[in-house]
């Protein structure tokens, strides 16, 4: 490892291209297996010996020798004779033309036979082949089979409010914290940062009991059942309870104050130059417009390194979710990816499309704003 | 940090209206819970009937609680990780700050991991590790020797010592003797010395001494060949390898990158002047001016560490794996625990068994934990680091 300027010895370079080429292999192949796995079409992964049948997806094709042809069959058992029993899935002969199966049928003394046809025949004549086969039903199997598309819509709906409302809520409170000037700011801001120490597991237990407690209060103090009945919209789709355990608020609510958001806005907003502040203040200006016309447009890359950093973190975020979801309507993607591998344990290649599934709108929302992000991570760092 | 060069002349009270919502939010959302929670911890509740007062009897429970330590024991090791994946991350950083071709493609790659990490991942590193058909499964069909899981575990037990002799030392100096220096350097040698000589003479001990072949039979064996995460002896050091790949390319070597790059070139080639061997430009340059960022990145990284845990060890091993055993014998299939964190822990206890006062003991013994390490790294570290 030799820091600094770039070395012009073209083997060196060769020999850093390599071991980093080495690194992204490391890096990919876990995505790859995954692929692979989930495009599989067996259910129950086998073990093969060959790097290439394990890796590419595909089946073992069955074929039985009649007469001249190989055709595929479906094994059924072995019968008491030492015979094996098949089941044939395409008609003998293969060229299915009737002039020509007769004259085949002559040729090797047996009838022409459709499929499904099952028949006893000796060991010797069933092979067994490799042959690669792509699974892309897969993903429609494993879509439908836990209704990954009510999580996939309750985690772009929970991500989506969470992200706009934690970006306001952030700026809000970081404009104030880096530009104006109020008795106990420091203080607070120090508390703010000092709560980013506080284990999640701290809040979660009463914060939990909160939730689950608090509509039960408020009927029992209101006389009425509205804060713990299911909603329908349109009555038709279930959209949890109002508040609570199995609500969108018990989601989002948590989520949209976030201390990290708060110092990382801070610490960008305390950059913007002043001028343009006092310019817009003696053209009338309020303190609204000033954070609204000059303050936000100003800072775009923080607020979109910001949201694309909580959309990201809130895809993850999973203990949450899990406590206060209960009902299927209202998981988010990543407790009903939890659900279905406890379902569907065996069935590797589906729980592998499955979370191909989950993963890839974070994947495509880090590729598309990479840049903001990771000028963000940098932001969020630089007065650690 | 400096605040007041931010604000403006006057007093400006509208501010608060800007905070406030922020605040309320907080305040509800964080602030009461974890008043709340103090509280509990000194209350039996199990949610369904009202809380009663138990005093201090969830803290004295604590200490006698062999699992609670257990677990403590479990994420201190999980954490062991911390360094590793320091290092690899600088690595990385280093490697990628060459001139590369392609260097933006190669860091979204390495940085994937961590985007992509989270459920979906771990239930995929779960089959990695099965012995059949996960590809680190089958790379062990006759499993690790265990006298090698062994070794390379004194290792970082070893590394471990030295780390808190030298806090322990540096707490003592500062007490008898301010401002003395105190090289870190030799605590780590001393600690990796430390474990060539221990095991070398327990390694001896064990393969010659007659008396201890019970414990050679036991120890000479391998594991893993029934897949890593049912194992005991390899189920942490798996769960240590899926943290390393998702970790070292991702946060922490963006920061080493982005540091990396801010350093004058100037400087280098100053030393290539003077002839300075590129071992001596890393120690003397690029080290010293990326000790915010090791900063930086270790005390984030305690902080995290300390609380994490629960998400692959609830898809993965379920805190541990369990007991084999034989069918009929009474620790058949009973939970090992290898794998169960502090947080973990924590989990069972309010959503699981539902003694919420328990759990909130635990969560506030763990914050201070955090606080006590992370004021004492800031304290004792931070004095070192060169802004």
């Amino acid at each position: 490892m030799i820091p600094g300027p770039a070395s012009h010895c073209w083997s060196l370079r060769l020999f850093w291209l390599g071991l980093a080429g080495a690194v992204a292999v490391v890096m990919l192949l876990p995505f790859v297996w995954v692929l692979s796995a989930s495009l599989k079409p067996e259910a129950v992964l086998k073990v093969r010996d060959s790097w290439v049948e394990t890796w590419v997806p595909g089946r073992d094709r069955v074929t039985v020798r009649l007469g001249e042809e190989r055709i595929e069959a479906r094994r059924l058992g072995r019968t008491d004779a030492g015979q094996e029993e098949v089941e044939l899935l395409e008609p003998h002969p293969a060229a299915a033309e009737t002039d020509a199966a007769g004259a085949a049928g002559a040729a090797t003394g047996l009838e022409p036979m459709p499929a499904g046809t099952r028949l006893a025949v000796d060991p010797t004549a069933i092979e067994v082949a490799w042959e690669p086969d792509f699974a892309w039903e897969n993903y429609g199997i494993a879509w439908r089979a836990v209704h990954l598309g009510r999580a996939y819509a309750n985690s772009l709906f929970v991500g989506i409010l969470v992200t706009l409302g934690q970006v306001l809520l952030c700026s809000l409170a970081a404009f104030a914290f880096a530009r104006l000037r109020f008795p106990g700011r420091d203080q607070l801001f120090f508390a703010y940062l000092a709560t980013m120490m506080i284990p999640a597991a701290v809040w979660m237990v009463p914060l939990y009991a909160m939730f689950a407690q608090g509509p039960l209060a408020l009927n029992e103090g209101l006389g009425t059942t509205l804060f713990t009945d299911r909603l329908y919209l349109f009555q038709h789709w279930e959209v949890g309870r109002a508040l609570g355990i199995d609500s969108y608020a018990a989601l989002i609510l948590p989520g949209l104050f976030s201390a990290y958001g708060t110092f990382m806005l801070r610490q960008f907003f305390m950059g913007l130059p002043r001028d343009l502040e006092d310019a817009a203040r003696i053209d009338g200006c309020g303190l609204f417009g000033i954070y609204w016309h000059i303050a936000l447009p100003l800072s775009r890359p923080a607020l979109a390194a910001l949201g694309i950093f909580t959309f990201i973190n809130n895809w993850k975020s999973f203990m949450w979710p899990l406590i206060v979801s209960q009902s299927e309507s209202m998981r988010t993607l990543p407790v009903m990816l939890a659900y279905f591998q406890g379902e569907y344990n065996t069935e590797y290649n589906l729980l592998m499309a499955g979370t191909l599934l989950a993963m890839a709108p974070a994947i495509v929302v880090f590729l598309m704003g990479q840049r903001q992000f990771i000028a963000g991570i940098r932001m969020g760092a630089l007065k650690g | 940090m400096s605040i007041g060069k931010g604000g403006g002349e006057r007093i400006e009270w509208r501010a608060y209206l800007f905070v406030l919502p922020n605040f309320l939010g907080f305040a509800l959302f964080v602030g009461l819970p974890v008043l709340a929670s103090l509280a509990l911890a000194f209350h039996d509740w199990d949610i369904l009937t009202p809380p009663r007062w138990a005093g201090l009897a969830n803290f004295q429970q604590l200490l006698g609680d062999g699992a609670f330590w257990k677990y403590l024991w479990n994420t201190l090791f999980l954490m062991s990780a911390i360094p590793i994946s320091m290092a690899l991350a600088l690595a990385l950083a280093l490697l990628l700050n060459q001139a590369l071709p392609a260097r933006a493609v190669f860091r979204t790659i390495l940085f994937l991991p961590s985007i992509a990490s989270g459920i979906a991942l771990y239930i995929a590193w779960k089959q990695f590790f099965h012995k059949d058909f996960g590809f680190l499964g089958r790379m062990l069909p006759a499993g690790v020797p265990i006298p090698l899981i062994l070794w390379l575990e004194g290792l970082a037990l070893c590394l471990g010592v030295a780390l808190l002799a030298f806090l322990a030392a540096r707490l003592w100096l500062d007490w008898r003797a301010p401002g003395r220096d105190l090289a870190a350097g030799r605590f780590l040698a001393a600690g990796v010395v430390g474990w060539c000589v221990l095991s070398l003479v327990l390694g001896a001990l064990l393969w010659l001494h007659p008396g201890l072949a019970a414990w050679r039979a036991q120890l000479g064996g391998t594991a893993g060949a029934s897949g890593w995460l049912n194992d005991p002896w390899l189920a942490k050091p798996a769960i240590m390898l899926l943290i390393l790949w998702t970790t070292m390319g991702g946060y922490s070597m963006v920061l080493y990158l982005a540091a990396l790059q801010n350093i004058d070139p100037a400087l280098y080639e100053a030393a290539a002047i003077d002839g300075a061997s590129p071992w001596q430009r890393f120690r003397y340059i690029t080290w010293p001016l990326l000790t915010p960022t090791t900063f930086f990145i270790f005390v984030t990284s305690l902080i995290a560490g300390f609380q994490g845990g629960f998400e692959y060890g609830y898809i993965m091993t379920e805190g541990g794996p369990y007991s084999p055993g034989l069918p009929w014998t009474p620790w058949a299939g009973e939970n090992l625990g290898e794998t169960t964190t502090l947080s973990y822990y924590i989990y069972t206890n309010a959503y699981e068994d539902l003694k919420m006062g328990y759990a909130s003991a635990v969560a506030w013994v763990l914050f201070l934990l955090v606080l006590g390490v992370t004021l004492l790294v800031w304290k004792y570290g931070g004095k070192k680091v060169e802004y």
